[in-house]
């Protein structure tokens, strides 16, 4: 849970169009993060008005243009999560879930996983998250985080016509990542992100546009080096994110997915689940 | 064994050292199909080993032993002659375990 403080009146617009669905907690409700987006000094008198990040009063980043806030805030974000949250074993990855069991399409930056996270969305799959697998290692389940889903160059046209209704906010650009927009959340993944799910499917998705879409099951052992790899707190973890990180891969076939068309990788990952149908009852966190 | 005695082609000179998985090490194993994971909390390091890499170590854990020893072990396991073309690497395979961390001699 975070507690947002802002003068910064656009900022405030891009960030409640993004997270229009989300619950405003009590003033009296303890947060995990007190974050600040501020206004910040220009260094040089023609350079654009800046802000800053604060989190707790630590600042992971250098000061930014004040028209791009709402992305560097979502780093921001991101930072305090992986920086904080040991609690988890974190990976870099996209979730999405149906009948309780979740898809982790795990990447790099770059790779492609964002937007074949928002093709499923339009899949009926629900989202738990576009840029962290939260993985409870003591219970093997994997916690929802529905923060909005960033979009990224080509994709943001992309995106914007396979969904019905436009959840797509403005776009930033220049950014450090290029052009940029917010996907919002839908809101039944905001509703049950108290819900977690199982993990099912471990998917590496590569984006080029030359490449022969398909599925290609990967070995156990290949595919836990991979996910290891894309795991921001391995180490910090240790022994416990050996075993967590096991029984994940025992439990869920591993794939690559080199793809060139979105939806032709989204309708192949629909097909798993298809394949291989859920019995298991919702999981239920509290 | 040092660099240097087994670059000048003499026969290792720990050929007679018997090595052991130290007991902090507490290994941790993960087996997928014919595949090892294993993870030394020591060095916080997670390996991948083949088939007879996993199985030699898994032996050393077992009880110490010398080269020759552990290969005559394998050579039992896997029901292989001693001087197969498999086994004539178990040496170099032990001294990479024992950069690795994974196993030192025993004092015993």
């Amino acid at each position: 849970m975070f507690r947002l403080h802002t003068p910064i009146g656009s900022f405030v617009e891009d960030f409640c169009f993004a997270y229009a669905d989300f619950p405003a907690c009590d003033e009296s409700e303890v947060s995990d993060f007190r974050i600040r987006v501020t206004p910040a000094p220009r260094r040089r008198p023609w350079r654009e008005a800046q802000a800053r990040f604060l989190a707790d009063g630590r600042s992971p980043f250098e000061t930014f243009s004040r028209r791009i806030a709402l992305p560097w805030a979502e780093w921001g974000f991101n930072w305090c999560i992986y920086s904080y949250a040991h609690q988890f074993l974190i990976f870099h990855s996209a979730v999405v879930e149906k009948a309780g069991r979740a898809a982790i399409l795990a990447g790099p930056s770059g790779s492609g996983k964002s937007t074949l996270c928002a093709a499923m969305l339009t899949r009926g799959w629900r989202l738990l998250s576009d840029e962290f697998a939260l993985l409870d290692p003591a219970r093997g389940w994997l916690l929802p985080i529905p923060r909005p889903v960033a979009l990224k160059n080509g994709s943001i046209e992309l995106i914007a016509k396979l969904l019905p209704d436009p959840r797509i906010g403005r776009v930033f650009a220049p950014t450090r990542k290029g052009r940029l927009a917010q996907l919002r959340p839908p809101a039944d993944a905001v509703e049950r992100q108290a819900e977690p799910a199982e993990p099912a499917w471990v998917v590496f998705p590569t984006h080029a546009d030359d490449a022969r879409t398909e599925l290609v099951p990967l070995r156990k052992a290949a595919g836990f080096l991979r996910l290891e790899r894309n795991c921001f707190n391995y180490a910090a973890l240790g022994r416990t994110a050996f075993e967590a990180l096991g029984k994940v891969i025992a439990t869920s076939p591993c794939y690559e997915l080199p793809f060139a068309e979105v939806e032709a990788a989204a309708a192949l990952v629909d097909r798993l689940a298809e394949l291989q149908p859920a019995a298991a009852a919702p999981l239920d966190a509290a | 064994m040092s660099d240097g005695a087994y670059a000048l082609g003499g026969a290792p000179d720990h050929y007679g050292t018997v090595w052991m998985v130290p007991l902090a090490n507490a290994l941790e194993w993960r087996v997928f199909d014919d595949e090892f994971l294993v993870y030394n909390p020591a060095s916080g390091q997670t390996h991948h080993l083949n088939l007879l890499a996993g199985e030699a170590l898994r032996s050393l854990e077992t009880e110490a032993a010398h080269t020759q020893e552990l290969i005559r072990r394998l050579a039992d396991q896997f029901e292989i002659a001693e001087d197969s073309p498999s086994l004539q690497m178990i040496d170099r395979l032990v001294r990479e375990f024992d950069e690795l961390g994974l196993i030192a001699p025993s004092t015993a």
